[in-house]
């Protein structure tokens, strides 16, 4: 057999010119994928526009203008009602006073306990529930006193995103824009024999990725609604910050709902509420996840994440161990994003006798 | 000023590149902007002569829709003898009613340029376009029944 040595050159300079391309553009990445997140959310919209005889570029623009009046308005009407409230909510867990096992025992559910410890004490000779309680509390508030250092830590990082954020609607313009013609670009890579198997490929990750993200956007939305609403009805300060983090930590299964009920507790905790509304707090929450869980996920999400609950928790631990929140948050869809895309290409592969 | 209004106008306007979906029968009756909407939806794949095109069994994805060449199709529904399809028409449509699968193979017999479209977007387009829709399904049952009387008149000659 003869080797076409001009076709193996070809294909030897091909891989490099990629490598370097990738290499070159390896800064870049991360606000591609950021704006292909954000294009699969907003590519319902400019197609609908669009199916309205508006010119793809016209829509992308009219929902761009539309998005920051949007914005505008959040901004002027939420915005410092939401500083307002992180003001107090980092107060409340920040301050040096606070942050302290003395000032806790003068809560005073804190120091009913306390008290019941001492009594027990008195009964009990050399138990000592009082100085075992105190140093509980003394850890308790070495662990949240790191919280405010962790969020005053990151706001740096999100302030250089400032610049991230700019460039992610900019990328997305094209990508809306143009996106029948990248379409079209990526096909046209394949071969004939490949095409049909690139188009299924391509199908499955846009229904898979596309109704995932747009989902989960919805599901953020209607937490963070019924969240505040149903804090501000039981009385817990800063409701509209509380709801908002709590539809942010929804999309973590299993850790993000229990984040946004603790930070309630701990708000009316701090804030040295009675016993009686940490309670009403926590079952506002819980309410809140009952109709998520019942409700909002079942119609919204549905089965867009079809995986074992058990693999669901082992992902999102693998997740936390690896790289923190923000892989919590992308480890499920991305092993099952992995896991569809495996699984199609190998049914397809065997039926057009690839493999 | 002139110039700037014209400047925009071609920019609403986009090429008339669609138009070239005019000549299968199945598009022929949509309007302009239902062509365009179609159209950006279409591949162009280049087939060289002998090149295979699919095979029997294969799952379908993709309608072909011949532009120029002609392709030959081999066993179709169970058939012995070959067909040869060209210009202005379709490969796909009927098995994508039936079964999902490709019903027969199909070669192209000389260099040839097809317009491909997904299944999934065409269903896509006929669902979210309903009166383009009912267009394109009266043209595909019109080429159905014709299709059903060829075969019905080949058995009867066969039976003579």
């Amino acid at each position: 057999m003869s080797i076409n040595w001009t076709k193996l050159i070809f294909n030897f300079l091909l891989i490099i010119v990629l490598i370097a391309g990738l290499i070159f553009y390896r800064w870049v990445f991360s606000y591609m994928l950021a704006a292909i997140v954000f294009t699969y959310i907003l590519d319902p919209t400019v197609t609908w526009l669009e199916s309205k005889r508006l010119p793809r570029w016209f829509a992308v623009l009219i929902l761009y203008l539309s998005i920051i009046g949007i914005l505008v308005w959040f901004t002027s009407r939420l915005i410092p009602e939401l500083i307002a409230q992180g003001n107090s909510l980092l107060t409340i867990l920040g301050h040096e006073g606070a942050m302290s096992a003395d000032y806790l025992i003068q809560i005073p559910f804190i120091n009913s306990i306390f008290e019941y410890a001492g009594n027990l004490d008195a009964q009990i000779p050399g138990l000592g529930a009082a100085t075992r309680f105190t140093e509980i509390l003394d850890n308790a508030v070495e662990f949240i006193a790191r919280l405010p250092k962790f969020l005053l830590d990151n706001y740096s990082s999100i302030i250089s995103a400032v610049s991230f954020i700019g460039m992610v609607p900019l990328i997305s313009f094209f990508l809306l824009k143009d996106k029948h013609k990248i379409r079209k670009s990526l096909l046209g890579l394949s071969s004939n024999r490949y095409f049909e198997l690139a188009i299924i490929l391509l199908g499955k990750i846009d229904s898979t990725v596309g109704t995932y993200l747009r989902a989960m956007l919805f599901e953020v939305i209607a937490v963070s609604i019924m969240a505040s609403t149903a804090l501000s009805i039981v009385g817990v300060s800063n409701p509209v910050l509380i709801g908002i983090s709590a539809g942010v930590a929804n999309i973590i299964p299993y850790f993000g709902p229990f984040f946004g009920g603790a930070l309630a507790v701990l708000t009316v905790f701090f804030e040295g509420g009675a016993f009686l509304n940490m309670l009403y707090a926590a079952l506002a929450m819980w309410l809140v996840q009952v109709i998520d869980n019942n409700i909002v996920y079942p119609v919204v999400v549905g089965t867009t994440i079809n995986m074992h609950p058990l693999l669901v928790l082992l992902t999102v631990l693998a997740g936390g161990w690896y790289g923190g929140i923000f892989w919590m948050l992308v480890s499920v869809p991305l092993v099952y994003l992995i896991y569809s895309l495996v699984s199609v290409l190998y049914v397809n592969l065997k039926e057009y006798r690839i493999i | 000023m002139q110039r700037f209004f014209t400047w925009l106008k071609g920019r609403f306007k986009s090429s008339r590149k669609y138009l070239v979906l005019k000549q299968y029968s199945l598009f022929a009756d949509l309007s302009d902007f239902e062509l365009y909407l179609l159209y950006e939806l279409t591949h162009t794949r280049c087939f060289e002569a002998g090149e295979l095109i699919y095979e029997e069994g294969y799952p379908l994805e993709v309608i072909y829709f011949v532009h120029s060449g002609d392709i030959k199709l081999k066993g179709l529904y169970g058939s012995t003898t070959d067909k040869q399809v060209g210009p202005g028409e379709y490969l796909g449509i009927f098995d994508m009613y039936h079964g999902k699968k490709r019903s027969s193979t199909a070669i192209a017999q000389s260099d040839a340029s097809l317009h491909a479209i997904s299944r999934t977007d065409m269903i896509s387009f006929i669902e979210s376009r309903p009166r383009a829709g009912v267009k394109i399904l009266s043209s595909i049952a019109s080429d159905f029944c014709r299709f059903v009387f060829e075969v019905a008149k080949d058995n009867e000659h066969k039976l003579d």
